[in-house]
């Protein structure tokens, strides 16, 4: 298959200290690659190193087999990013920063193209107004638009889905999708939602404090069969002794503020209602954590970083 | 280049405070011309009075051609400024607005980019320049009228013949505009460093205004520093209108009298210009973006 990301041995020191340290990994073409890791687990870092605003310490990047450093050109011109925040020019309307971008990166575009890319991000009846006038949501947007004005074949998006409302993070989830499926576009798109990420990446690489833990299909890291738990009774102490005494003795992690958190698998959970009504145990609340702290939680309680899939 | 100096050149021209230098400068020129249009003949009565008792002056003392100097001489001192509030937003406005990084990740080279906003901002600078020109000069010209032009400087008076005058408006906006560029690749240099544009253009104008004041001071010290600051140089522009006379004391056309000077004066300015543009692609290519 063929690489569009190939990434080794990548480290950034900010006054000796290590931001992003010897991070490898692979993002193959047609991927859309989840890039996971908790606020100021490095990945914004990572991604501005991809795209060269940031020097690395040490390390090689390669983008299309190329070495980033000496064909940054050629290689930026087939990169679409979105970094961070979606910050455009406010006092210049929506239409006028796409075709400012699309000329920076080598494209000349008619009217007709132009809305038809402002047409993908759902904006081409605001394309005329100033974008000191749009919403969040609507920044967000134009900044993929933006992103994907010179028809790029690697895409980054830094958190794109900050700001948007549930609708708009379904617009946005299904033009990745469609792009992904029918013009094999690769992505690159770093989150601190786990949940977010399961919907859309075939693949995914997860860091902590600029290292990482894990990397290989979505298929392989996130078993659909289990999950993790938290429960609330009216009795958590009795309902704790009830548990003890059950094969789900082992599961149980952590007891914070009157609540348990455990791993189950998905068919267990009615089983353990019916056992708790039986002990007359009330339960107030029933939810599953899939948070990215949580899934670190289950890994790193094996006390080793699993590498799985490509390595 | 030019695909990039003309994308530079539309974000600074749809940018609102571009066109404050634009107003300021139209009102205060304005201001000046209604003034002088009111209450002139007293004024220049006033300083002619010495002159009157020597000499018999003909003619229209108070024309376009020095009242255009007089406003050249006023403005050029706080037109820095406005170069500045443009020059000293190139960088740092595009790192506090957060597009700084989405134009660093395209496919144009850190060098190719700086180069291109330096040229806009010089640009910029130019037109500001014509557009004082045009309204110094030109509207002076049709309010006033032409004439010969006399300028009294401590104990010496020059008298430049009206047909010899133009050229040397021209010269002289041509060296003004070297000035203004030396600023502009000053604030430009400082708004690397910066990501909002109030300290690059504090920082700027703190420069020019130390650099000032060093040059007022007659200290041994700071006299030979200062052949070395720009600042000195700005006016080298004045030089244009100090004639050389024949044995017959007569005024020679098209003569300068320190045209060494004034050469020496633009050489400088543009050595200025070339170190700070050089220190900026300097800079820049190493810089971690991290706004």
């Amino acid at each position: 298959m063929e690489k569009v990301i190939e990434v080794q041995e990548l480290s950034k020191h900010f006054s000796g200290i290590a931001v992003v340290d010897r991070l490898s990994f692979t993002v193959f073409k047609g991927d859309v690659f989840g890039f996971l890791g908790q606020n100021g687990a490095g990945k914004s870092t990572t991604i501005r190193m991809l795209l060269t605003l940031i020097r690395p310490s040490g390390g090689q990047i390669r983008l299309f087999g190329k070495d980033l450093t000496h064909h940054r050109n050629d290689i930026l011109s087939r990169v679409g990013a979105v970094i961070e925040k979606p910050d455009l020019y406010k006092y210049l309307s929506g239409l006028e920063n796409l075709t400012l971008f699309a000329r920076l990166s080598g494209k000349s575009l008619t009217h007709k193209e132009l809305l038809l890319k402002l047409g993908m991000v759902g904006l081409e009846e605001r394309g005329r107004d100033k974008v000191k006038t749009y919403s969040q949501g609507m920044k967000q947007r134009l900044g993929i638009a933006v992103a994907l004005v010179h028809d790029p074949e690697l895409i980054i998006l830094d958190e794109p889905t900050n700001g948007l409302d549930p609708q708009g993070i379904a617009d946005i989830r299904n033009l990745i999708q469609m792009l992904s499926r029918d013009e094999n576009k690769t992505f690159m798109i770093s989150s601190h939602l786990l949940g977010e990420m399961e919907q859309i990446a075939n693949r995914m690489l997860i860091i902590d404090k600029g290292k990482k833990i894990v990397e290989g299909s979505v298929k392989e890291l996130v078993d659909p069969g289990k999950m993790v738990l938290e429960l609330e009774t009216t009795d958590n102490i009795a309902c704790r002794e009830m548990l003890m005494k059950t094969r789900w003795m082992e599961q149980i992690r952590q007891q914070t503020g009157g609540k348990l958190i455990m791993d189950i698998a998905r068919n267990d959970i009615p089983l353990l209602a019916k056992q708790l009504v039986a002990m007359e145990i009330q339960i107030i609340s029933m939810k599953p954590v899939n948070s990215l702290e949580e899934y670190f939680l289950s890994l790193t309680k094996e006390k080793a970083y699993v590498e799985t899939g490509t390595n | 280049m030019w695909k990039l100096v003309q994308i530079e050149l539309f974000k600074i021209f749809r940018k609102p405070r571009t066109y404050i230098a634009f107003v300021a400068i139209t009102a205060i020129v304005g201001l000046i011309q209604l003034g002088f249009y009111v209450d002139g003949e007293a004024y220049i009565k006033f300083g002619m009075q010495a002159l009157d008792e020597s000499f018999n002056v003909e003619g229209k003392v108070l024309n376009g051609y020095l009242l255009a100097y007089i406003i050249l001489q006023t403005l050029l001192i706080h037109v820095p400024l406005l170069i500045a509030l443009v020059a000293g937003d190139m960088i740092s406005g595009e790192a506090n607005m957060g597009t700084l990084r989405l134009l660093v990740s395209k496919p144009v080279s850190r060098t190719d980019l700086i180069i291109s906003k330096f040229l806009a901002s010089a640009i910029y600078t130019l037109a500001l320049l014509i557009w004082m020109a045009i309204w110094a000069l030109f509207f002076s010209l049709l309010i006033f009228g032409a004439d010969d032009m006399i300028i009294m400087k401590s104990e010496v008076v020059t008298q430049i013949l009206k047909s010899d005058t133009l050229w040397r408006y021209v010269a002289a906006f041509g060296f003004a505009a070297l000035a203004m560029v030396t600023v502009a690749s000053l604030a430009f240099f400082l708004s690397i460093f910066a990501e909002n544009s109030i300290g690059p253009i504090m920082a700027c104008m703190s420069i020019i205004i130390v650099f000032t004041i060093l040059n007022t001071l007659n200290l041994p010290f700071f006299n030979n520093v200062k052949p070395f600051l720009f600042t000195s140089h700005m006016l080298g522009w004045k030089g244009f209108f100090d004639v050389k006379v024949n044995a017959e004391n007569e005024q020679i056309v098209g003569s300068v009298e320190n045209l060494p000077a004034v050469l020496r004066s633009a050489g400088v300015l543009a050595a200025h210009i070339v170190i700070f543009l050089g220190a900026s692609i300097f800079i820049f290519k190493r810089k971690d973006i991290l706004s």
